[in-house]
């Protein structure tokens, strides 16, 4: 009977370990003192990873930010560009649509969103994108006006002259998780 | 060792006691996971999919969950898009009736009502929507609805919201235009045109119009746009057509010939044109 009732005690504390055990107030697996749990924004990373040219890794930081504080446009519009910037383009579209659709007011993701259209080749809707990034920035940010003009040019070249050579675009990171492109001259 | 039947009973018991709260959470997740696979496979049967093959798909998810109202959505816009317009008027009307239905159901529901020719009552759904909505959508509607009853600044005043909420006003400004055609402004209607190819360069409907309204101002010059061989020739049929209306049928048979001469292959209609033109000394 002893032998059941440790049994018994056992297949308690097996189905509680989830529960109990090493539980906070007994600090836990980590070390006592500052290095506690883990309390660093992913986005933050994300940009980092992204300055240091390492988009799978800057992904990988944002879908944990976006686990953290929830697929809202920053997080949406971060995993576009980090996207964008691996050569998904089509993840990255469908990610930054839904971006500009949360929030219609959030200038970097329409910038981001004219990339991606500049990338595939409309360059008409890349125009537009840029237009509302545009008048988002009250026209105070040189770069979206370069991408603008660029798109403006594109189209309107396009009535009239044969596909030209084709130019390399580039991301630039400006600030938060605000990218640009730029030719590579 | 061996346990009495009780003793294993109360520690199966004690077991799944200590489990069920960890259960709970693996169904919750699971059910997570159902919800996100669903929504990626309704977007692909509302944008790729065979349009018959998407309303047995939704029509199926309707009986399955027949309080839902995604799947009640999903079903409306795919009979639309199978062309099944009356079908899908009644499904959308069921949309709007549900309790967690939004104004731009409502919306939807007028489109399918302009598909069925009812515009009496579109013009009344739209009615109905608050003003504060203000979608590209609506005012895509409202200005087809303005130009059903030949008012015309209203519906000059809804091209424009249009075209300035979306991103991609192609077709909204080949609409105005072909507004404009019908007023009989055809240079207006020109410059509209232009300005939806610009949108979208590959726009042959726009491309067809901006021949018409040239035609109609007695200008039988192609217009300078990108255009295939085939679009070419049929362009020019098109002009030839515009011309043989307006009575200049020599030029009118001048440009039929040039389409069938363009067309990289027969040219039925043109040839067939040409030869009624022309047939009186054959027969």
């Amino acid at each position: 009977m002893r032998s059941i009732a440790i049994l018994a005690a056992l297949a308690l504390l097996a189905a509680c370990s989830d529960a109990g055990g090493l539980s906070a107030s007994a600090g836990g697996v980590y070390a006592p003192g500052p290095s506690g749990e883990p309390d660093v924004d992913g986005l933050i990373v994300g940009h980092r990873l992204m300055a240091a040219n390492e988009p799978e890794l800057a992904l990988n930081a944002y879908g944990r930010a976006a686990g953290q504080q929830g697929l809202d446009v920053d997080t949406l519009s971060a995993m576009g560009s980090a996207n964008l910037r691996l050569g998904r383009l089509g993840q990255a579209e469908r990610l930054l649509r839904r971006a500009v659709a949360e929030d219609p007011d959030f200038a970097p993701a329409w910038n981001n969103l004219g990339v991606v259209l500049m990338e595939t080749d409309r360059a008409a809707e890349a125009a537009e994108s840029f237009r509302r990034a545009f008048a988002l920035v009250d026209g105070g940010d040189d770069m979206v006006r370069d991408n603008l003009r660029r798109a403006l040019a594109k189209r309107d070249g396009a009535l009239y002259a044969g596909p030209q050579e084709t130019e390399e675009f580039q991301l630039v990171r400006r600030g938060s998780g605000q990218y640009a492109i730029l030719t590579a001259l | 060792m061996r346990l009495p039947l009780s003793c294993c009973a109360l520690l199966s018991a004690l077991i799944l006691v200590g489990c069920g709260d960890s259960e709970g959470q693996v169904s919750r997740a699971v059910g997570d996971l159902r919800e996100a696979r669903d929504a990626d496979l309704n977007e692909i049967m509302l944008t790729v999919a065979e349009p018959s093959e998407s309303v047995a798909y939704f029509q199926r998810l309707v009986t399955a969950e027949p309080a839902a109202i995604a799947p009640q959505r999903g079903l409306a816009t795919s009979l639309v898009r199978a062309k099944r317009s009356a079908e899908g008027v009644a499904a959308w009307r069921k949309v709007v009736a549900h309790p967690e239905s939004g104004p731009a159901d409502s919306v939807e529901l007028a489109d399918a009502l302009i598909r069925t020719n009812a515009w009496d009552e579109a013009e009344a759904v739209l009615d109905g929507i608050p003003p504060t909505f203000e979608t590209f959508q609506r005012y895509r509607l409202e200005a087809m609805v303005a130009d059903s009853n030949e008012e015309w600044s209203r519906a000059d005043s809804f091209y424009e919201t249009a075209a300035g909420l979306t991103t991609t006003p192609a077709g909204v400004l080949n609409n105005w235009g072909y507004s404009k055609l019908t007023r009989g402004d055809y240079n207006g209607a020109e410059r509209l045109f232009t300005d939806a190819l610009r949108q979208e360069p590959g726009l042959f409907t726009a491309k067809n119009n901006l021949v018409l309204a040239r035609g109609a101002q007695r200008n039988y010059q192609l217009p300078v746009v990108p255009m295939t061989q085939t679009e070419r020739a049929q362009l020019l049929y098109t002009l030839a057509l515009a011309a043989i209306k307006q009575n200049d049928v020599t030029i009118g048979k001048g440009l039929l010939r040039d389409a069938v001469e363009t067309h990289p292959q027969h040219f039925e209609e043109a040839a067939r044109a040409l030869n009624a033109l022309e047939g009186g000394a054959t027969n």
